[in-house]
């Protein structure tokens, strides 16, 4: 994250400076990571591909949390024929192939990092959606909700004070888990050459150009391969942690032991 | 008299938990005879439950410190090796839980759960251990035994299932009955039933009983002998009569002073406060020092209770007709010779004044005193 | 007379579906509530008992229109409930209060004892701000908690302590009508009269209307004036609590009290009980004619055909619905002639 901010501080190069006389060079202390088939330092790449892949992978989250988390709450909550109504719908969404259907909403809307991001989020919509609804109806059954409708709150008090903050935690953890999956699935479209386009740095594209240099120059792929499974294995941590945090009973236990 | 099923001694109990070390259950002894029924009483967290699953081995390995000695019809339970205490639990010890649908196995019939029970333990074939669970469900007064073989746990209520549970723990006649809590899950009416069932069976085969429950009154009406559990320790035993008729322990005074009374007649048509015991009982990864109730208890009428521990004592006086040498009312406390001095604050009628609540420090603040209604003594 | 009536039920059904859903038609029906009359006075302490599975709680929930009701009219306080909506639904959450049985799941546990106390104060817009925690403070100094726990979270209290939480929570709204739903059932004994007494103290301090439902026939003696014996959804006997208590009239009544295990030793040795035998029907299977008839020991032979009503037997305001005291009630569609009696 820190890393994202400051791209252009940390990176020693241009992203695109090419030196084509410097080119596949092994990694050394001038090219930490070494450089690519046109010269250009990978270090910096992967370094500025962070808040590409990044900024793809949060805007894709975000879209699939807000809208199936809504649909969740809703269908959930009421359940009926709102439940079947909008969980049929997530399930057409949910029955085609994932790439297929990132691959059907970049033709129409053409590639690019955003419609990257918002392909990624519509696949992912439905996973919320159910991830929620599953938590919601078990918070829905429990006394305190009905406790709190017996001294009158609204329905839209009980979604928003009761049942979504105590349904939250697999939704947290669905975060962090989609969020990791969101920076794959970016790189994924861009290895395709759907996602974000060249010349700028993306995990994705530079694991797709580094492939076919992968007998001769293997950091060309390696590190913005380790970049992926490091961010991965960071967003997973820190759902982890999150999730702890937002609960009162380890918050309490964490600040001392309590009573 | 005759040689005792059950004899345990200075059992304790320590367990690790994420919060420190918790001393469950510290130093409990008891006997019991066969036909004999003991009642283990407490509130929750008295470490009651504990000490009957420390004596079967019951409590997870490497969690659990058990020392002292339990010894069931000549063997120590506690020094037993895993295989023999496996073998023990059929035919020693039965033993019948609060909640009969998680001690039955749902997937499995009723006539299968059975028939497992007795071919654990006893040499016979398939069809002769059918007949056996046969009679045993009608021992215990199921209306269609052989019917009942094949049907799953979900398919009675309550009071059947608790019925199947008990019909499992005798199924190989054991010497000694563990009930923990085994009618706290039914309705009164059931509670009846099963209550006359024990009863029933135990006249018939000499079971020697322990009975764990928080419930004063299902002790009155089944127990011979009466152990009073608080913090882990003994605080009161002695005859259900003896404990529950003429209680010395301030605890056991106001235990029986909180209970709504159906016998107790109203007073100018109004029913009086009920008396409370202030506060909560203790943690046991906290137990004070001193005698483990002094925190809550109203007396106080000893400068030794905050710091020194009270032994267990026999408390009858020698010029009493009525003591008997055999079965001691023993207490542990230093207040015992005040009576009426247990005086237990109720709430006044105005909500005026302090009154007996739970206060989140901990302390509690104590009532205005009712003279006249020493909780349980006066009666 | 019927101006000192806050709660009023006429022939209150609630009857759920089995097995079915909104698409699919049910396989048979649950009769939770089966034709339920009862008036709670302005002021009194009705006590409502019964078994496990006889829509005890199912009527306290009803009165507080939290399930719905599928016949039969329920009043408050003279105003029709049945079909009420919106606004006026608002105003019946605030001038009538619940308390749930178990302290531990009725207490939102991600929310301060300050927010869960304080949330009927928000919705109904009673108070805000520096106000607000006023209230809050007062209230919970009412139920006998220390104001300065109202920044704690629920996991950080005892159940007795959560119940107190919930009783503030309950009366906020300052309501006429308080309904305690096994509120003392899952506390130990010690703390369970600590709940009883602080009940009886703000029912005379507030004057509140308490309908206190519980399967503990003790706790019930000692806290009502009132009581109300419920059966497979139809309530068969009603009466002054001290009435009730020693001298029922209904057959029921009398197994239930004689099985409540009281700690005299002495006592219990002579006192006779009345063992009924068998279980409950299912409330999906009620029996025809009296519903207590296929475990009744003085069965016979109008119980099968006739549904006793209540009728007025025994001490002044007592009321039983049985045969024994003479036949009264609606017969079975192709009863004989002859035992039919009007009430």
């Amino acid at each position: 994250m820190l890393v994202a901010v400051f791209d252009e501080t940390i990176a020693p190069q241009g992203p695109n400076e090419t030196s084509i006389p410097d080119r596949l060079q092994p990694p050394s202390w001038e090219h930490l990571f070494g450089t690519d088939d046109l010269g250009r330092d990978i270090f910096s790449r992967v370094v500025l591909g962070t808040g590409v892949s990044l900024r793809v992978g949060f805007l894709a989250v975000g879209i699939a949390l807000v809208i199936g988390t809504v649909v969740g709450l809703l269908a959930g909550f009421y359940g009926r024929w709102v439940d079947d109504v909008l969980m049929r719908f997530m399930d057409m969404l949910f029955a085609f192939p994932a790439v297929l259907l990132a691959i059907a909403v970049l033709a129409v809307r053409g590639p690019g990092s955003g419609n990257t991001a918002l392909a990624i989020g519509v696949v992912y919509i439905p996973v919320f959606a159910r991830v929620t609804r599953a938590s919601v109806l078990g918070v829905r059954e429990e006394v305190y909700v009905r406790a709190s409708r017996s001294v009158g709150a609204s329905d839209l008090r009980l979604l928003t004070r009761h049942v979504l903050p105590n349904a939250a935690p697999p939704i947290i953890v669905q975060t962090s888990i989609s969020l990791a999956f969101a920076v794959l699935a970016e790189a994924a479209l861009s290895f395709l050459g759907l996602g974000t386009q060249p010349p700028a740095p993306s995990w994705g594209r530079m694991l797709a150009e580094g492939r076919g240099f992968i007998q001769d120059a293997w950091w060309l792929a390696f590190f913005p391969g380790m970049a992926i499974f490091l961010t991965v294995l960071c967003f997973n941590l820190l759902g982890d942690g999150l999730r702890d945090v937002l609960d009162p009973r380890q918050r309490t236990l964490m600040a001392g032991g309590g009573r | 008299m005759t040689e005792p099923v059950l004899e345990v001694e200075d059992l304790r109990v320590r367990l690790r938990t994420p919060r420190g070390r918790a001393d469950v259950v510290n130093g409990l002894s008891y006997t019991v005879a066969p036909g004999e029924t003991v009642a283990v009483v407490g509130e929750s967290g008295s470490g009651k439950s504990v000490s009957v699953l420390a004596l079967l081995g019951l409590l997870p390995r490497g969690i659990a410190t058990v020392t002292g000695r339990a010894v069931l019809q000549g063997e120590d339970l506690l020094t037993m090796k895993p295989e023999r205490l496996r073998q023990v639990r059929g035919p020693g010890a039965g033993m019948v839980f609060q909640d009969p649908m998680t001690s039955l196995n749902p997937v499995l019939t009723i006539g299968r759960q059975l028939v497992e029970g007795i071919r654990a333990h006893q040499d016979v074939d398939k069809a002769a251990a059918r007949r056996r669970a046969g009679e045993l469900l009608a021992e215990v007064g199921l209306p269609d035994p052989v019917g009942t073989l094949d049907r799953y746990p979900h398919e009675l209520s309550g009071g059947m299932r608790q019925r199947v549970v008990i019909a499992i723990a005798l199924c190989n006649s054991p010497a000694l009955l563990i009930a923990d809590e085994a009618t706290t899950a039914l309705d009164v009416t059931v509670q009846a039933q099963i209550i006359d069932l024990v009863e029933k069976l135990q006249a018939e085969r000499g079971t020697g009983v322990v009975w764990i429950t928080h419930d004063l009154g299902v002790v009155a009406g089944i127990a011979d002998r009466v152990l009073v559990m608080y913090g882990g320790r003994c605080v009161e035993d002695g005859t259900v009569d003896d404990v529950l008729e003429n209680p010395r322990h301030p605890y056991t005074r106001g235990l029986l002073g909180a209970l709504p009374d159906l016998a107790q007649p109203a007073v100018d048509g109004v029913v009086p406060d009920l008396a409370t015991v202030p506060g909560t009982p203790p943690a046991p990864t906290d137990l004070p020092a001193g005698c483990v109730f002094w925190p809550r208890c109203p007396v106080r009428g000893d400068a030794r209770c905050e710091t020194e521990q009270p032994p267990l004592v026999q408390i009858t006086r020698a010029d009493d007709g009525r003591a008997r040498l055999d079965l001691p009312h023993r207490a542990a406390t230093w207040c015992a010779e005040a009576p009426g001095a247990g005086t237990f604050g109720t709430e006044s009628p105005s909500g005026a004044g302090t009154f007996g609540t739970e206060s989140p420090s901990g302390a509690g603040t104590f009532g205005t005193e009712s003279p006249g209604r020493a909780g349980g003594g006066a009666r | 007379m019927s101006d000192d009536v806050l709660v009023s039920a006429r022939g209150l059904e609630v009857h759920f579906p089995i097995g079915g859903s909104y698409r699919k038609k049910a396989a048979g029906v649950l009769r939770a509530v089966d034709g339920v009359d009862l008036d709670i006075r302005r002021g009194e302490t009705l006590g409502l008992v019964g078994e496990s599975g006889c829509g005890k709680s199912t009527l306290g929930n009803a009165l507080l229109r939290l399930v719905p009701t599928t016949g039969g009219t329920l009043t408050f306080d003279g105003a029709d409930l049945t079909g009420l909506e919106g606004r006026r639904l608002k105003e019946l959450r605030r001038r009538a209060g619940m308390v749930f049985q178990d302290p531990f799941a009725s207490l939102d546990p991600r929310r301060t004892v300050a927010q869960t106390v304080g949330e009927p104060l928000e919705v109904h817009g009673l108070r805000k701000g520096r106000d607000k925690a006023a209230r809050v403070a007062e209230l919970l100094e009412l139920v006998g908690l220390d104001p300065g726990v109202a920044g704690r979270y629920p996991h950080e209290f005892s159940g007795g302590q959560r119940q107190r939480v919930g009783i503030a929570r309950a009366l906020a709204g300052e309501p006429d009508f308080l309904v305690c739903d096994e509120a003392i059932a899952s506390l130990d004994v010690s703390v369970q009269a600590q709940v009883l007494n602080l009940l009886r103290r703000l029912q005379r301090q507030l004057g509140l209307t308490l309908l206190f439902i519980s399967h503990d026939l003790s706790a019930v003696r000692h806290i009502s004036d009132r009581i109300a014996v419920m059966y497979l959804g139809r309530i068969v006997e009603i009466g002054p609590a001290e009435a009730v208590g020693t001298d029922p009239q209904m057959p029921y009544t009398q197994a239930l009290l004689s099985a409540v295990p009281l700690p005299h030793p002495a006592l219990e040795r002579e006192r006779k009980r009345i063992v009924l035998s068998g279980d409950v029907p299912s409330p999906a299977a009620v029996p025809s004619g009296c519903r207590f008839r296929t475990r009744c020991p003085h069965v016979f032979e109008p119980c099968d055909d006739v549904d006793p009503a209540l009728q007025p037997v025994g001490a002044p305001g007592q009321q039983a619905a049985c045969h024994l005291h003479g036949i009264v009630g609606t017969p079975a569609t192709d009863a004989p002639e002859g035992i039919t009696a009007t009430p």
